[in-house]
This record gives structure tokens, sequence and C-alpha cells, in this order.
């Protein structure tokens, strides 16, 4: 299901969606007041809010859907698949607008750059793809890490990507030099989930399958904290997901324990 | 550079794991799943 929390409260408000089977994203699209809701059988929940009820259901994955992207210039869904594919969705009558075979490996997950008109992939054969947001063209690709990459996010700097992947390292890469490896982190000890910066861009924050989160100072890259079960009572399982709200700068963390934590980080 | 961190609260609603975490549809919310 999906839960919409209050951070006035700090509990449950509405759900928001009941599906079978297990939701892996979602995705907001606030012109439209639809909710995007991705599951483990490839299909994607079109939730329209104001109805309260399912309008649509997409399938165009095989696989499990990963990650939704809305690209509020084009208009356009953007959904990563276990099957390897990206497919681009028109959101007027949620056809296809082009389904892209990338690897044999899962699409784990996408961002998107205003400044740079691009959007990048985190893919399971250990590359990231970037793409012309405009034209979907292939842009760049490289083999990024030495297993599956899993996550990707543009530096608010619009100098920065970061990657991070089951081999536990978080990689910088340099958008203004051909995206050439800037720096190299082994940053966890086991694979890296997600990729959160705060909202004034002065800290970010990674997670991991090592049950922890580490906060990190953005402009030097330098290693400041990190938020465990033993000293923080954090998380007593893999950290799959971060979202830093700018709602008192609260990191909301979500783990495989079932639970939610919301951090207030001060700096 | 030096960081606090404060526990705020710890919110458990789910039957199995929590795999995304993302913004709700106005400041004070947040959307999980």
């Amino acid at each position: 299901m999906v839960v919409e929390w209050s951070l006035d409260e700090l509990k449950p408000e509405h759900v928001l969606a009941r599906t079978p089977g297990v939701i892996y994203c979602t995705c907001l699209i606030d012109e439209f007041n639809l909710l995007l809701v991705g599951n483990d059988q490839g299909g994607i929940h079109v939730i329209d809010l104001e109805k309260r009820a399912e309008v649509r259901y997409l399938l165009g994955h095989t696989k499990g859907v990963f990650s939704l992207l809305w690209n509020a210039e084009q208009q356009h869904i953007i959904s990563c698949g276990g099957d390897g594919n990206v497919i681009c969705w028109d959101v007027q009558n949620f056809h296809s607008i082009k389904s892209m075979a990338l690897c044999e490996a899962k699409i784990r997950a996408v961002d998107y750059s205003k400044v740079h008109a691009s959007i990048a992939l985190a893919c399971g054969d250990n590359s990231i793809r970037i793409f012309d947001s405009n034209t979907l063209e292939l842009k760049h690709e490289w083999q990024a890490h030495a297993m599956s990459v899993n996550t990707v996010c543009f530096h608010p700097n619009g100098r920065w990507l970061l990657s991070g992947s089951r081999d536990a390292h978080l990689n910088i890469w340099d958008l203004e030099n051909d995206y050439k490896l800037h720096k190299q982190i082994p940053a966890h000890n086991y694979a890296i989930y997600s990729i959160a910066f705060h909202p004034d861009g002065k800290l970010f924050a990674t997670a991991s399958r090592d049950k922890t989160i580490k906060i990190w100072d953005s402009e030097n890259l330098e290693f400041l904290i990190r938020i465990d079960n033993e000293f923080n009572q954090g998380h007593v399982n893999s950290v799959n997901s971060l979202y830093w709200t700018n709602y008192n700068n609260y990191l909301i963390s979500g783990s495989d324990d079932r639970s939610i934590i919301v951090w207030k980080i001060e700096n | 550079m030096k960081v606090d961190v404060q526990k705020v609260a710890h919110l458990k609603g789910h039957d199995g794991a929590v795999y995304t975490i993302n913004n709700g549809k106005s400041n004070n919310h947040f959307l999980s799943a």
C-alpha cells in the first residue's frame, strides 16, 4: 500500500493506494493530480487522487518496475524495469512513446537534470547510461562500477553525478569533463541503495544494505557522520530509500525492517 | 563541518519492507510504500 504521512503530526493520514503484490516505486504528478505506483509484476497503477480510484493500469514491462520519473518539461513518464527496458509514456493518453531495451539486467533507478537536459539511468550491467531528456537519444554510456549500479543522483552544483552500487562504492562523475571519474569512495560495507541531497544542497545522505545511513559534505565529499542502530536506534535491516524534505529539513528513511524513521540533521 | 543527528520519530504501519519514500502533495506530507 501507499501511505501518506503527516509531518506535523508524525502519523499516517491516508492510504492512497492498495495494490496486490509488492510496490517498488511511486511518483506523484501534481499538475494532473495523479499518483503512479510501480509493482513487482511489471505494471504501473495510475491513481486519480481526486477520484481516489485507479484510472489506468499500464503493462509494458515483463518484470518489476523499479523507478518512475515525471519529466514535466516534456510531459513524459519514464519507467525503469527489471526486464532491462526503459519506457517513455505520454501522460495524456498513457500510450508508450518509446520503449528502449538497454540490457539483460535490471534498470534500478533514474534521475533527471533540467540544467543538462539529461536523464541518468542506473543499470544492472554495471553501467550508467545518459539520455537526452528532450530527444531520448543515448548521449553517453560507460562501465561505472564493479557490480550492479543501484542508484544515481545529479549533484545540485550541476557539475557531478553520484552513483551507488552493489559494490558498496559511491562514485562521483564529472559532467563537465566527459563523465570522467572524479572520486571513488568505499562508502559502505554492502550495497548502496539510495542517495538524497539536503534541500539547501550542503549535505547529502547515502543508505545501504549494511543497515546504516551516512551523511556527507556535498562540497568536499568528506564523510561526516554514520547513523546506525547501535548509536542512534536506527534501522535493524537494509535501508532502502531516503527522502530529504524541506519540512524542518527532516531526512526520512525506509527499511526492510518495515519501519520509517524521521531524522533531524543539523549543522 | 560538524553535524548532529536527532531521531524525531520511528513510524510503523507497513506489513512488509519499505522500498520507497517520496514527496507528498504538500510540504508537510510524504509518501511511503
